[in-house]
């Protein structure tokens, strides 16, 4: 959008405007007031024509960055109302950050869950293995009888039995516990692509800053903070490179697959 | 039994790890990426190989179809496991010899279920 050209303009206007400012005051000093008046119109009407041309920039440049970052506003604004349609950049993103709280929230409750579940186990096991410890104590220090012998014998094997189930219960919810930590790698790719637009609409900005910048310098307006233009090269994304974890609910029916149930499906119609 | 998985995520790969160990698998090796996973199985020693599809770099896809251009390794089984769920992927992934495709986010049975086909098929 700022080509070299510009920047020789807007050098040429200034080189301009000291040489002319020179001989106003050349003019003026010779009391020559009609040719020193010539020059301020000349230079009012060339401050004018560098302005029209630097907004006009500045308008192009807010258009091609709109249309970078896909923001169709009529489209936008139709999608709001019937919510339909091809998804902008933007709602896409967030749509996308939608989809990674609720997975963030699903893998934290799943956790949660499988942490109530676990609790109550451990515990039992240990109150069970607190009371048959009792028991073998009680039974060390005292003569005992066989069948009490017995008891204790059947006892500790309903001990060892629990130890087993709730052994295969806790591994269960540990398994559950470690599957429901992927959702950092979904959410994870997600947040990627929106740190990606992130950036695509800030390099976008920084360059209508830059041509904002010199509609400023024309006509004399200050602005303290200065930013560096980046360019980003926009990442190619190709069938090879993969498209990332599906959020668009409405693909789901057509050209995404619903689960493995469909991997599976599709793949046994191929012949696996 | 040695067994390559490629992700880019530590987390998923972390995962998967325990998952196989789960399965009686504990000899893995670990990589991030296509381009890291190439060399280590070039070298030799991999049996099975778990790979993601997107990643930087090299992807997935890219590792598939590197290994079964390679005649050292074009027999290697590999399972993929990736949130690509697009028909015409899983499509493109059979077509260039994937054995098994597991959807994320999937369960541990699944991914006992795709392997132990995969073995089976293999013999």
């Amino acid at each position: 959008m700022a080509g070299l050209d510009d920047i020789t303009d807007l050098q040429t206007f200034e080189q301009v405007l000291q040489d002319r400012a020179r001989e106003l005051i050349e003019f003026l000093d010779k009391g020559d007031f009609t040719s020193a008046m010539q020059i301020l119109a000349e230079l009012s009407e060339a401050r004018s024509a560098m302005l029209y041309r630097e907004v006009g920039r500045l308008t192009r440049g807010l258009h091609e960055a709109l249309k970078e970052f896909n923001i169709d506003v009529e489209k936008s604004a139709a999608m709001q109302a019937t919510s339909g349609g091809e998804a902008s950049e933007v709602a896409s993103a967030n749509e996308r950050l939608n989809y990674v709280l609720e997975l963030t929230e699903k893998a934290a409750n799943t956790t949660m869950d499988m942490v109530d579940a676990s609790m109550p186990i451990a515990e039992e096991l240990g109150e069970q293995a607190r009371l048959l410890r009792d028991d073998w104590k009680r039974m060390a220090d005292k003569e005992s009888t066989l069948s009490e012998l017995k008891d204790l014998g059947r006892s500790t094997e309903s001990f060892l039995l629990q130890i087993e189930s709730g052994s295969g219960a806790l591994h269960k919810n540990f398994t559950d516990i470690l599957l429901a930590q992927g959702f950092q790698d979904i959410t994870g790719q997600l947040i990627k692509r929106v740190i990606g637009l992130v950036n695509e609409v800030e390099s976008s900005l920084v360059k209508l800053v830059s041509v904002a910048g010199k509609v400023d310098r024309i006509t004399g307006i200050k602005r303290e903070a200065e930013l560096e233009a980046r360019s980003q090269a926009k990442e190619g994304s190709t069938d090879l490179k993969g498209h990332g974890p599906q959020v668009l609910k409405h693909e789901t029916t057509s050209e995404v697959v619903a689960g493995q149930d469909d991997v599976d499906d599709l793949l046994s119609s191929l012949g696996f | 039994m040695k067994i390559l998985i490629v992700d880019d995520f530590s987390t998923m790969r972390r995962i998967i790890k325990n998952l196989l160990r789960d399965l009686g698998f504990n000899n893995t090796v670990e990589a991030d990426d296509g381009n890291t996973a190439l060399p280590i199985l070039k070298s030799g020693g991999i049996d099975f190989l778990v790979t993601d599809w997107n990643m930087p770099g090299m992807s997935g896809l890219e590792l598939l179809q590197a290994v079964r251009s390679d005649a050292a390794l074009a027999k290697l089984p590999v399972l993929m496991v990736t949130a690509e769920a697009k028909r015409e992927q899983i499509i493109l992934a059979a077509q260039a010899g994937v054995n098994g495709y597991v959807v994320k986010p999937f369960t541990a049975a699944v991914l006992k279920e795709k392997i132990e086909k995969i073995f089976e098929r293999i013999g």
